[in-house]
């Protein structure tokens, strides 16, 4: 078991690591998510749940994807409190992005789900369309469809900034 | 033309932007802080693991087995051979023995027992023993 899930870790760490920082713009944070998935994978092998690469990205989205919206209750929050004053924090920097710079980071944070995980899964991770359908729980159509309109839709909000 | 070149000054920029995201290492404290947590040290876990003790007590027994049972097996094989040659010397004596005698002091019966019964059975002995 211990040579299997170290095998695990070796082969995932920086895919999954990769996909937290691009969906939460943080690192730490981005570290934590991993360390809390891989976790998960030995509760889970211990528990005689069947692996498959697919889990450990669903689980780290799913992680990643609960954080934004414990930060979005924090942005409200803060919003309710700064009601009447002149400083009131960007959307953007506060539940997004605090660490990715440049417009295509921005670009691809704005991105609705599961447009944004697709295309960083796809792009950066490399993943297939079936591992990505699996991670989804979509059909292997959806998935193509889907990363079809993530990728137009960045690349029209970036010739809007660029033009 | 300007829509051109915003196109392909977006294409790259993205090829750009994930090939530099691609490159992108977990930093190695995630995989101590996990292994820490989970109570899987990462130098010494071929000696703590559940397994590794019984395994190393069984490959002693076996190969204190295995000895015992190969000198048990040559020192046989040496005593068949000492005995061996302990008849072929006898056999041997017996030979010049009758060599030395006529033709007409020999018959077959005479020989049989003194010869032809010990060298057959030493020659056996040495085969067996060579095996």
């Amino acid at each position: 078991m211990s040579i299997w899930y170290r095998l695990q870790v070796n082969q995932n760490q920086h895919g999954l690591y990769a996909l937290a920082y691009q969906m939460l713009g943080n690192q730490l944070e981005a570290e934590d998510v991993v360390q809390d998935t891989f976790i998960k994978l030995w509760q889970h092998k211990e528990g005689g749940g069947k692996f498959e690469k697919a889990w450990l990205y669903k689980v780290t989205r799913n992680q990643c994807l609960d954080i934004i919206r414990r930060r979005k209750h924090a942005y409200e929050y803060q919003i309710a409190q700064a009601v009447g004053s002149d400083v009131s924090p960007s959307a953007t920097d506060v539940v997004l992005n605090d660490e990715l710079s440049g417009e295509i980071g921005k670009a691809i944070n704005q991105l609705d789900e599961p447009y944004q995980s697709l295309l960083v899964m796809r792009e950066v991770n490399g993943l297939s369309y079936q591992v990505l359908a699996d991670a989804l729980d979509l059909s292997l159509s959806q998935t193509k469809v889907y990363l079809h309109r993530a990728r137009k839709q960045l690349k029209e909000s970036l010739e809007k900034t660029y033009a | 033309m300007r829509k051109q070149r915003v196109e392909n000054q977006v294409t790259e920029e993205l090829t750009h932007y994930f090939e530099q995201a691609r490159k992108l290492k977990c930093p190695p404290s995630m995989k101590q802080n996990l292994y820490q947590k989970i109570g899987l040290n990462q130098g010494s876990n071929w000696l703590n693991s559940s397994w590794f003790k019984p395994a190393l007590a069984f490959s002693f027994v076996a190969v204190f087995s295995l000895g015992l049972v190969w000198q048990n097996h040559s020192q046989t094989q040496q005593d068949q051979l000492a005995t061996a040659e302990k008849d072929m010397q006898i056999a041997m004596h017996y030979m010049q023995k009758i060599s030395a005698k006529t033709l007409q002091d020999v018959n077959t019966h005479g020989i049989k027992p003194a010869i032809i019964v010990p060298v057959s059975k030493s020659i056996a002995q040495m085969s067996m023993a060579q095996i």
